[in-house]
């Protein structure tokens, strides 16, 4: 047992030269490559947690502006469901008020149709009624009775009024023709003779006279002189009839007008002009 | 009966003799070495990597621990002179599970120069650390009485490393050659699984020792300069 000193030092040199021989070959790549790994690995989970912080960020950025949407969209929604609600109700009012409107209209103009058709009804039943009466009366109408005319007509002339006569005169006067005296039959002289007499006394002259025959008379006498007009027939009688019918129709219908006037102030702007075809005397 | 490679000589001139454990040590170093640089020479730094390359990561990184433990807080200024301890011993006893070799380890040739190493390597790793009149001061520590002492500590406490890897790799290797003279089936096997236990302990105890003492020089420094 003995220690071989040659053994020593070269067994010493050769550790010596294996250490540097290691370092060279295996620590230095080893720790090398371990450094360089966990530096790479410190790096990507830095970035690692650099990205998830990021993802936070914009998870979180996400979220408020999703709620910030939705915030939006409930508000806009609501917004709108109100305008909906309030255009409907305006139209639903507009459209009862236009059928309101309408409606009235629509009766209105049915009043006035009937109005009218009542109105025309009277009209025509009057006018019938004074056809027949003139027809009545001219059928009837004969020599007798044309005595009868003649003779009321000179007591009418004489029973003239002051007002009347006045009025006669100043026509009279304006003419430059002969009177004109128109019956339904010719008139016999001595009639004639007799209205001569009786319009002389009136005019305190002898005036110059023109007898005619106008069937349109329907019975009677009638002196015109300038739109001066002295009559005695059953046709006036029934003129007068039909003014007074026309003046009633024409009251009643003005009642109503009025009446429905007020009833749709609104409609004052275009009211309906209701023309009545009034046949007054000539 | 040989009980040291120093014991066969292949070649001898004078004082110059290339002996067992000389060669064997060549060896292991050529298989050290080119095992090393055939791994390392295409690392990846990557997290996928090779299981060579795994393995010898898992040996450096645990020396690198171990060291650390122990006290040293930059172990990579270590790991080489540590590390190669380890691993030449380690290696070395581990080898032995090859019929007709004979570990290195096992001649007191080696193990003194394994010893005289640590010896040289405490006082330049404190030197290297401290300074030479830092690291001269510690052998006056705590008083100049204990130069004495220190001294024979530092020389003792080196042939003990020496002696204690000589004396437990030779007689592993003597007890398996007296074994086999005398029941030469099934007992060398255990005992040479033994040895391959011993080898192992004996080469973390001699490397844990090496780094106890040279922490021993640089921290002796290092708690100075703290008070």
């Amino acid at each position: 047992m003995k220690i071989n000193w040659f053994t020593v030092i070269a067994q010493v040199i050769n550790f010596l030269v294996l250490v540097w021989l290691l370092k060279r070959f295996l620590y230095k790549p080893i720790l090398k490559a371990t450094d360089e790994r966990e530096k790479s690995i410190v790096s990507k989970l830095k970035d690692a947690s650099a990205k998830k912080e990021e993802a936070k960020k914009e998870r979180d950025e996400f979220q408020k502006k999703n709620s910030t949407f939705e915030q939006e969209k409930k508000q806009m929604m609501e917004k709108a469901a109100n305008e909906t609600k309030e255009q409907s109700e305006q139209m639903i009012n507009e459209t009862r008020k236009a059928v309101a409107a309408m409606k009235e209209k629509q009766e209105k103009n049915f009043r006035q149709m009937e109005e009218n058709l009542k109105k025309e009804l009277a009209e025509r039943t009057s006018h019938e009624v004074l056809n027949i009466s003139r027809q009545v009366l001219a059928d009837l109408a004969s020599a007798e009775l044309e005595a009868q005319m003649v003779k009321h007509f000179i007591e009418q002339l004489q029973g003239m009024d002051e007002a009347g006569k006045q009025a006669f005169l100043q026509a009279y006067k304006n003419i430059s023709g002969p009177l004109l005296i128109r019956s339904v039959f010719e008139l016999k002289p001595e009639q004639q003779e007799a209205i001569k007499n009786a319009v002389g006394q009136l005019l305190n002259e002898n005036g110059e006279f023109r007898f005619e025959t106008d069937e349109k008379l329907a019975g009677g006498i009638e002196l015109s002189a300038d739109g001066y007009k002295l009559s005695w027939n059953i046709a006036s009688y029934l003129d007068s009839l039909q003014e007074k019918i026309s003046e009633v129709l024409q009251e009643q219908s003005a009642e109503k007008t009025e009446k429905v006037e007020a009833d749709s102030p609104e409609e004052k702007a275009e009211p309906k002009q209701i023309e009545y075809g009034s046949e007054g005397p000539e | 009966m040989k009980l040291s490679p120093d014991d066969t000589i292949f070649w001898s001139n004078g004082f110059i003799n290339i002996n067992l454990t000389i060669v064997t040590t060549w060896g292991l170093m050529l298989v050290m070495v080119i095992g090393a640089w055939l791994i390392t020479r295409k690392l990846q730094t990557g997290i996928k990597i090779s299981r060579w390359q795994t393995i010898l990561e898992m040996i450096v990184l645990s020396i690198s621990s171990q060291v650390k433990e122990v006290g040293m807080d930059k172990p990579r200024r270590y790991i080489p002179f540590i590390g190669t301890l380890f691993l030449f011993i380690g290696i070395a006893n581990l080898c032995i599970i090859f019929p007709g070799y004979e570990p290195p380890t096992g001649s007191l040739s080696t193990t003194t120069a394994l010893a005289i190493s640590v010896f040289l390597a405490v006082p330049f790793f404190g030197i290297e650390e401290g300074g030479l009149r830092g690291y001269l001061k510690t052998y006056l520590e705590p008083t100049w009485l204990m130069l004495p002492f220190n001294l024979i500590g530092e020389f003792t406490r080196t042939l003990a490393l020496a002696v204690r890897l000589f004396g437990n790799i030779m007689s592993g290797g003597m007890i398996v050659a007296i074994l086999l003279s005398i029941a030469p089936f099934i007992f060398p096997v255990l005992m040479d699984v033994l040895g391959l236990l011993t080898g192992i302990v004996q080469a973390y105890i001699f490397s844990v020792l090496a780094t106890v003492y040279i922490a021993g020089a640089v921290q002796a420094r290092k708690s100075k300069q703290k008070t």
